[in-house]
């Protein structure tokens, strides 16, 4: 039998591609096969961005039938970060009409994004979302130019830039299909209209004073439905609007400032509904609580600290941080000491004195208060600051200390040591002390309270000590059985977070 | 109680509390009212079901009561599934062979049980993570049928994916 070379080749071909038919049927075999492919080809929804292109890649690269099942799922290439024409191209083409994620990011050393970004641009009523970091002013005119238009599609936009000017045209200044909107960097007076599916609104490092309260205002205004707002430094240092202008969010989930201009600026101007989460960061570095310029003059906007239940209260070093919870919302406040000469103490007492005088703390069922380190008050206990502020806490059912100096509070509790006899905390239940070294305890003086309160018809039903040292308690503190319905002593290394919940309010 | 029927005519009886945990069973036994599941079918064929099911059992007993994930909150479902992360329990739940692994995600499936679905996909995703897809073709038994052709394609795609 003879051949040509040109035979010779056909057959050599032919043979491949039966050689490559044959193993095809053998990997219907192999045992991940019985996966069926609508189950397999949901394993890169399970990793993140940043691992997902080489290794989508590599899994189109393993058989012909992945290869198939992968490139055919729209939604795995729908994810454009405009690096490569060719990435792009192919990407593009595997998303099919899927809505397309696109993220431009150019730096001074790096303008590779344009002639991809070209490509997209016939499909920009395809984009769902938008991200454009960038460091130059180079990206900006290109934008204009190709998405001056209504995007249909466009539910996400992220802006990160270092100060440069967001032309209004953008979008033809429409945003009515944006659920999240996140502005960094950007000088803009936040033009935009008919945000009436606007959810989501984070704005961060905007230049000092760029934006008025006016205009800020007027953008809630515009958002009718939003629910999370993040500002980031970026809240105006002064107010420019009437002073009884206030704009009601009337679906806000939650609000959260850190800035250092005064927060009440903003607040002032805005009522929070019922059910939010309010959070305030800031840095501080007197010794008076900054809390009171934080806040708004009158708390009749804070409808979500109508009813606070919760109280925890945390003072380690550098840091005052309060959360008021209950079940018509939360306020956080986060002051952060900026000095390096922080102690323990500074600037606790007047934190505690600006709760007492600004909000209604008389609902309040659990308090929870770490490293709050006073020294026994030297004259009469109903000067201490920890006297007050628990005369003010008529309800409080469950009071827990975690690293604290107990006696102040053991003190305060016992209506013996004080000279009018005041009773505090009346309705007081459950007391739990997270201890380091057992001297802590002061049993003899928790004795005292104990028996104290027995006396006024106020005994105490459960006292828990979890000691965080290697020591256990002494056993005098069993005595405390006599007077208290359950006494538990267990260790614990692990403190709790500063914003735990005590057990029975879970 | 529930009366739960596998395939191979295996009769396991299971709280509502833990057959609930399937999409499918409780569907099932609440649009007929019924308190018996009939064997899950997959394409059509019986499902040989008893070695996988006591695994899904299992875990259906260790997570009963857990909130079941809801399926009309897209964000949330984006952020479940967006992590790698496996709990210690299930971690030493999903550590079976192969075989049995790829049987538990199609009994996960079937049955609808999301987070066991997750833990699963989760599992395979790590496993090719990172790897070449030579290594993938040897963990999974499953050998390179490119042509030619194919491959040529597959070396021109490199250029850009910075060889896999």
């Amino acid at each position: 039998m003879t051949y040509n070379k040109a035979e010779v080749v056909t057959l050599e071909h032919d043979a491949l591609q039966v050689l490559s038919l044959i193993r095809s049927v053998k990997n219907t075999f192999a045992p991940i096969n019985k996966v069926p492919p609508d189950v397999l080809t949901l394993i890169p929804d399970y990793w993140e961005d940043s691992d997902m292109d080489q290794n989508l890649i590599s899994l189109t690269h393993v058989c012909r039938s992945w290869r198939e099942i992968f490139t055919l799922r729209p939604s795995l290439w729908a994810r454009l970060d405009c690096t490569d024409v060719d990435k792009t191209r192919v990407y593009i083409e595997r998303s099919r009409s899927f809505p397309l994620a696109v993220y431009i990011s150019d730096d001074e050393d790096d303008s590779r994004w344009e002639e991809p970004f070209l490509l997209v641009v016939p499909h920009i009523n395809r984009i769902k979302t938008l991200s454009v970091v960038a460091v130059t002013s180079q990206v900006i005119p290109v934008l204009v130019k190709n998405l001056s238009c209504r995007l249909p599609f466009l539910e996400e936009i992220v802006f990160d830039m270092e100060d440069y000017p967001l032309p209004d045209e953008l979008f033809n200044g429409d945003l009515s299909t944006v659920r999240e909107l996140s502005l960094g960097g950007v000088l803009t007076s936040l033009p935009w209209k008919n945000m009436s599916n606007l959810t989501t609104f984070t704005l961060h490092g905007i230049p000092k004073d760029a934006i008025l309260l006016t205009q800020m205002l007027n953008f809630f205004e515009s958002a009718p439905h939003i629910r999370d707002v993040h500002l980031h430094d970026s809240i105006p240092s002064s107010s420019d609007a009437p002073v009884e202008r206030v704009v009601c969010l009337p679906h806000l989930e939650k609000l959260e400032i850190i800035a250092q201009p005064a927060h009440s600026i903003l607040l002032n101007h805005l009522s929070i509904p019922a059910g939010a989460s309010l959070s305030l960061e800031f840095s501080f570095s007197g010794g008076e609580s900054p809390i009171p310029s934080y806040l708004p003059k009158s708390s009749d906007g804070l409808l979500n600290l109508s009813h606070i239940t919760l109280i925890n209260l945390f003072f380690g070093l550098g840091k005052r941080f309060v959360r008021l919870k209950g079940p018509s919302g939360e306020l956080q406040i986060l002051g952060n000491w900026t000095r390096g000469d922080d102690k323990p103490n500074t600037g606790t007492g007047s934190f505690l004195r600006s709760l007492r005088s600004q909000f209604d703390l008389s609902g309040c069922r659990w308090l929870v208060i770490q490293r709050c380190c006073f020294k026994p008050p030297s004259g009469s206990v109903t000067a201490s600051i920890v006297y007050n502020t628990l005369l003010s806490l008529k309800n409080l059912s469950s009071l827990t200390l975690v690293r604290c100096h107990n006696l102040n509070f053991i003190l305060a509790l016992n209506p013996k040591e004080n000279p009018s006899g005041t009773l505090l905390c009346p309705k007081l239940e459950e007391i739990t002390l997270y201890i380091k070294d057992p001297d802590d305890l002061r049993v003899d003086e928790l004795l005292g309270m104990v028996k104290g309160r027995a006396s006024r018809d106020a005994k105490l039903s459960v006292i828990m000590v979890v000691s965080t040292g290697t020591l256990a308690p002494t056993k005098d503190v069993f005595q405390l059985r006599k007077h208290v319905s359950h006494v538990e002593c267990k260790f614990d290394d692990a403190l709790p977070e500063w914003d735990a919940l005590p057990a029975q309010a879970m | 109680m529930v009366l739960l029927v596998t395939s191979d005519n295996k009769n396991f009886v299971v709280d509502r509390e833990v057959a609930d945990r399937s999409v499918f069973v409780k569907n099932t036994l609440e649009a007929r009212g019924l308190s018996i599941a009939t064997p899950p079918m997959l394409n059509g064929g019986c499902f040989e079901l008893t070695s996988p099911f006591l695994q899904v059992l299992e875990y259906c007993q260790h997570h009963r009561g857990e909130p079941l994930p809801t399926t009309d909150d897209a964000n949330a479902d984006e952020n479940r599934k967006r992590t790698t992360d496996i709990g210690e329990w299930d971690r030493k739940f999903i550590t079976v062979d192969h075989e049995m692994l790829f049987e538990i995600i199609l009994a996960a499936n079937y049955l609808d049980i999301k987070p066991l679905l997750d833990v699963g996909c989760k599992t395979i995703g790590n496993m090719v993570k990172g790897k070449s897809p030579e290594e993938v073709r040897k963990l999974f038994d499953i050998v390179n049928d490119f042509t030619p052709e194919e491959e040529a394609q597959i070396k021109k795609e490199n250029e850009w994916a910075e060889d896999p």
